[in-house]
């Protein structure tokens, strides 16, 4: 094959896709990257068996074909070359050449057909929803998603489609996050677990903008395209535990405060419970809450922060990092939290909108 | 008579001192003795064999079977030496189908006891007590009695009062037994078992003839439902059974069983053709567990080794060692948890622990440093530049050598001012201070901290509530020392209650390890508890449960840190009552001085 194309479009299409390229595999073809000749364009294609990216750059087509070279080198040269027209070509032996001016390089590829083709994923089960929400819904419930390995079902995220509604829940064995979103161009019914890792992914593909992302759904894969890119995971498989029962139902206790306010305290009181198991309490007297952390080896922090309150007093303790991460990802001015007892789950949730629900965890106050 | 004639110093010994000095081969101990008797019970087609002992069988050892019984002559008669209705000739030897077979125990164990046996043939009306003292037949009589027979054996050892010496405590004596007989229930599931100790109910098989059921009784029920069939034939061997997948492993051989022609054997030949398949599936220091029949016609073997007949050697020991291996990986490989360079393959249910292609998410937030030793030496080649420039001159403090071969821990505050450059093999912190380059064990640090941590108590140690209680099923000798231990695993932050039978509930864990794999802590911690318990005959202080538990609790070597972590964690040793030793008495820290290195590239 011969193409020509702009540096600055083959080295930007070689970084996307090379995304899923996730570590060094021992198996050269698995670091390479696929370019494929198409209709006045370059197809580029990275797939590690876990995670596949393509996109498409212009380029004007001299020879059809395909060929593949190690993704990291080819990035790594383009990274460095003047900024004009890239010649690449590959012959029979899958020596790939580049040309760029007076630059000729020669790297060792690898025969297109060894290449894995990412697997066809059926439109039969799918929906639209735009770029911005999408971006929330995974930041909102990514947080609560297990980093510890031994618990593969707890490391993605459950994502429910039913009707023109989807769910997404993310959790780990002490809290749990859960996301609801109505949705366009619904079709089918799925459940299904995505890992962390493709969310983390199309994560940084996504705008804050109205934008769609189209997500199709296949027994044991997920597709998302945005714009020209599509991105291709292997799902979780297992059973996810059922979330519905660690959602405390409706409660008496019911305390309101505005979210900065609250964010503000527990940050800086997070200071000293760092030293002591992130470990901080929480005390309501009439209208006010306390919030107390201390540690033996640092000191004592206190503050205090308004809130509306119905029902009795309580103390609880939390962990300060659980509060923080939901804090600062629940973007609204306010937040309701319902607290049963100080060793029963908190339910926290934005005020005015139910379409996000936080479970957390105490701690025991011994 | 040989003692008339005074020139002749070789003489046969007489029947008693034969039987005595086999019984020192045979009977060790109160297990030894019950190994032998449940032989003989199963070799007489017993389906039911209860076990009752008193004081771990020092006192007492009464084995009672359904089986086909004896007939009076024969009660007699199995008392002698080399009596036995196993083999009639030599040639027998080698076709051996039985499990005993060498006449040699019931004499052995009589001429160490006080011994009765209570038998009767299914169509004889009356039965047969023989009484037996030190080896002598002291009456023979009527007795009323089912089909089957009952061999008592009390107080094991009363007339070799140096061999009496050597028994354990009964709770060592015990384990041993639970540890046989747990043995026997994997090898023997159509038999139903019951293990008495001072009247109480210790061990109940089911006898359905389900070796599922068996693995549930003896590993406990997580352990059961993690296993996976293995099955397979090489020339004249075949083997079948179970293998956990690697999500399962222990921290040590204990769930490892392996039998030839159903007898319980060990040879090293069979448990590296474990490792061989495993290898690469499990970190190091895990075990997977492993039950393996290896059936092989009785002339391929030889399990005439050894009295105790627990060794065993094959007539081609490579044949045995392929048959092991590859079956184990087809197993592991057909429920696809083995690594394959396989196509995109559709999930199936426990991919994604395979190693090579496994779904790993990436540790959130800072990543620094790696095993990449490029990058390693680089970090420390820039590190070592720059201090140099800085015009350090210290005394050289009889600190470590790495230069000579022994490297002997540091001493005086050598973690003042200390920064970290990087991680090497996922095991050690390497990093520098004024005195020069240090290298911290992350697993031994850790270790010491969370020592510390755990004997201080006080307000430092908190409980983060589980969402989802953690259920732990486990085998019955776990259940006893954890029901033992409760108050002091509460106390070290484990909020655990028992749950109905060997089972317990787990409704909150330790903060400090809520980030990790608190399961595994615990039963690591649990199981090596059962083991102090039982293997090392103590009786488990609370110092040794806060060793153990901060041991499981610490980070291993091969867990990747970041440079904050091992920044946090050098900062916190430095605090510790003991920074440079670890509870087990291991060097934390080793240095190499300024001095030191620079004498190394000839600078001085």
């Amino acid at each position: 094959m011969r193409a020509t194309c702009a540096r600055k479009d083959l080295h930007h299409g070689v970084q996307v896709a090379s995304r899923a390229i996730a570590g060094r595999s021992a198996w050269p073809i698995l670091n390479n990257v696929l370019i494929r000749t198409e209709e006045g364009h370059l197809r580029l294609t990275a797939f590690d068996l876990e995670l596949g990216i393509e996109c498409t750059i212009p380029a004007a087509i001299a020879e059809e074909g395909a060929l593949t070279v190690p993704a990291r080198l080819l990035a790594e040269v383009l990274s460095t070359l003047p900024e004009a027209d890239v010649e690449i070509s590959a012959d029979e032996q899958s020596a790939v050449e580049l040309k760029c001016q007076k630059s000729d390089y020669n790297l060792l590829g690898l025969p297109a057909d060894e290449f894995r083709q990412l697997p066809e994923i059926p439109d039969d089960r799918k929906f639209t929803i735009t770029q911005g929400a999408l971006r929330d819904i995974i930041k909102q419930t990514i947080l609560s998603v297990s980093t510890d390995e031994s618990r593969a079902i707890l490391t993605g995220v459950l994502l429910e489609l039913k009707e023109n509604e989807i769910k997404f829940v993310g959790a780990d064995g002490y809290r749990l996050a859960l996301r609801t979103a109505t949705v366009d161009g619904a079709a089918g019914e799925a459940s299904c677990i995505v890992p962390r890792r493709a969310l983390d992914e199309i994560s940084r593909m996504l705008d804050d903008d109205d934008s769609p992302v189209v997500v199709s759904i296949a027994e044991s894969q997920i597709k998302f395209v945005v714009g020209g890119i599509v991105l291709v995971s292997r799902l979780i498989e297992g059973q996810f535990p059922n979330y519905e029962r660690a959602i405390p139902g409706e409660c008496e206790r019911k305390l309101t405060m505005p979210t900065d306010d609250l964010l503000q305290r527990v940050r800086r009181a997070s200071i000293v419970a760092r030293e002591n198991a992130n470990r901080v309490i929480m005390k309501t007297e009439e209208d006010r809450m306390i919030i107390t952390a201390e540690s033996g080896d640092v000191g004592k922090a206190y503050e205090e922060l308004e809130v509306v309150k119905e029902g009795d007093d309580i103390e609880i303790a939390f962990n300060s990092k659980y509060l923080l991460e939901f804090l600062t990802v629940v973007g609204s001015e306010g937040i309701v939290m319902e607290l049963t007892g100080p060793l029963n789950s908190g339910k926290m949730a934005p005020v005015g909108r139910d379409d996000y629900t936080y479970v957390l965890m105490p701690m025991q106050i011994v | 008579m040989n003692t008339t004639q005074p020139d002749n110093i070789i003489s046969i010994l007489d029947m008693d001192t034969a039987n005595k000095i086999a019984a020192g081969e045979v009977v060790e101990r109160p297990a030894s003795v019950i190994k032998e008797l449940v032989e003989n019970s199963i070799d007489a087609q017993a389906t039911e064999i209860t076990i009752e002992i008193a004081d771990g069988g020092k006192q007492l050892i009464r084995v009672t079977d359904n089986g086909i019984g004896m007939s009076r002559d024969d009660a007699v008669i199995c008392l002698q030496r080399h009596a036995t209705s196993k083999i009639r000739s030599a040639e027998d030897l080698f076709a051996i189908h039985t499990l005993g077979f060498r006449g040699e125990a019931l004499p052995s164990i009589a001429s160490v006891a006080r011994f009765a046996i209570i038998t009767r043939r299914e169509g004889v009306d009356v039965g047969t007590m023989v009484n037996c003292d030190g080896g002598e037949v002291a009456d023979i009589s009527d007795k009323g009695t089912p089909v089957g027979t009952s061999i008592s054996v009390s107080e094991l050892f009363y007339n070799v009062p140096a061999r009496q010496k050597f028994l354990k405590t009964a709770q060592t004596e015990l384990g041993h037994i639970v540890e046989l007989l747990n043995r026997f229930i994997v090898s023997h599931p159509c038999v139903d078992f019951t293990l008495l100790h001072n009247d109480r109910q210790i061990l109940r098989s089911s006898g359905s003839g389900k070796l599922e059921d068996a693995l549930l009784t003896v590993f406990g029920r997580d352990a059961a439902e993690a296993v996976i069939p293995i099955t397979g034939t090489y020339g004249p061997y075949t083997v079948r059974g179970f293998v956990s997948r690697p999500s399962y492993s222990k921290p040590n051989r204990a769930g490892q069983l392996f039998y030839v022609n159903q007898r319980y054997v060990r040879n090293r030949n069979m448990i590296h053709a474990l490792d061989d398949a495993y290898r690469g599936i499990l970190p190091q220091g895990r075990f997977p567990l492993l039950v393996a029949f290896i059936e092989v016609a009785p002339d391929l073997v030889d399990v005439n080794v050894h009295p105790t007949k627990i060794e065993v050697k094959f007539v081609k020991e490579w044949e045995v060692h392929s048959l092991l291996s590859t079956s184990i990986r087809e197993a592991l490989s057909s429920s696809a948890v083995a690594p394959t360079g396989d196509d995109f393959l559709p999930p199936a249910q426990h991919q994604i622990q395979r190693p090579e292609f496994a779904y790993r998410p990436q540790p959130s937030g800072v990543t620094h440093t790696s095993g990449d030793l490029t990058a390693f030496r680089e970090a420390l080649a820039a590190r070592i530049q720059t201090s140099g420039d800085v015009p350090v001159t210290l005394p050289d403090d009889g600190v470590t050598n790495l230069a000579s071969s022994e490297v002997a821990p540091v001493v005086g505050d050598m973690l003042r001012d200390v920064t970290v450059l990087a991680q090497a093999r996922n095991m050690y912190i390497v990093a520098q201070n004024q005195h020069g380059i240090l290298i911290i064990d992350q697993h031994v640090a850790h270790e010491r901290i969370l020592y510390d941590r755990l004997y201080k108590q006080g307000n430092e140690l908190h409980v983060q509530r589980l969402m989802m209680p953690l259920t732990l099923n486990l085998s019955h000798r776990e259940a006893m020392v954890v029901e033992n231990k409760l108050s002091d695993l509460q106390s070290l932050g484990f909020e655990i209650e028992p749950f109905g039978k060997d089972a317990f509930v787990v409704r909150g864990v330790p903060a400090l390890v809520a980030e990790r794999n608190y399961e595994q802590v615990i039963r690591d911690t649990i199981e090596e508890l059962t083991d102090l318990t039982l293997a090392k005959r103590l009786v488990v202080q609370r110092d040794s449960i806060i060793t153990t538990t901060a041991c499981k609790m610490a980070v291993k070597a091969g867990d990747r840190l970041s440079l904050d972590e091992m920044s946090r964690l050098v900062s916190d040793l430095r605090k510790t009552s003991n920074p440079y030793l670890c509870p087990h008495g291991r060097p934390i820290v080793v240095s190499l001085s300024n001095r030191e290195l620079d004498k190394m590239f000839g600078r001085i």
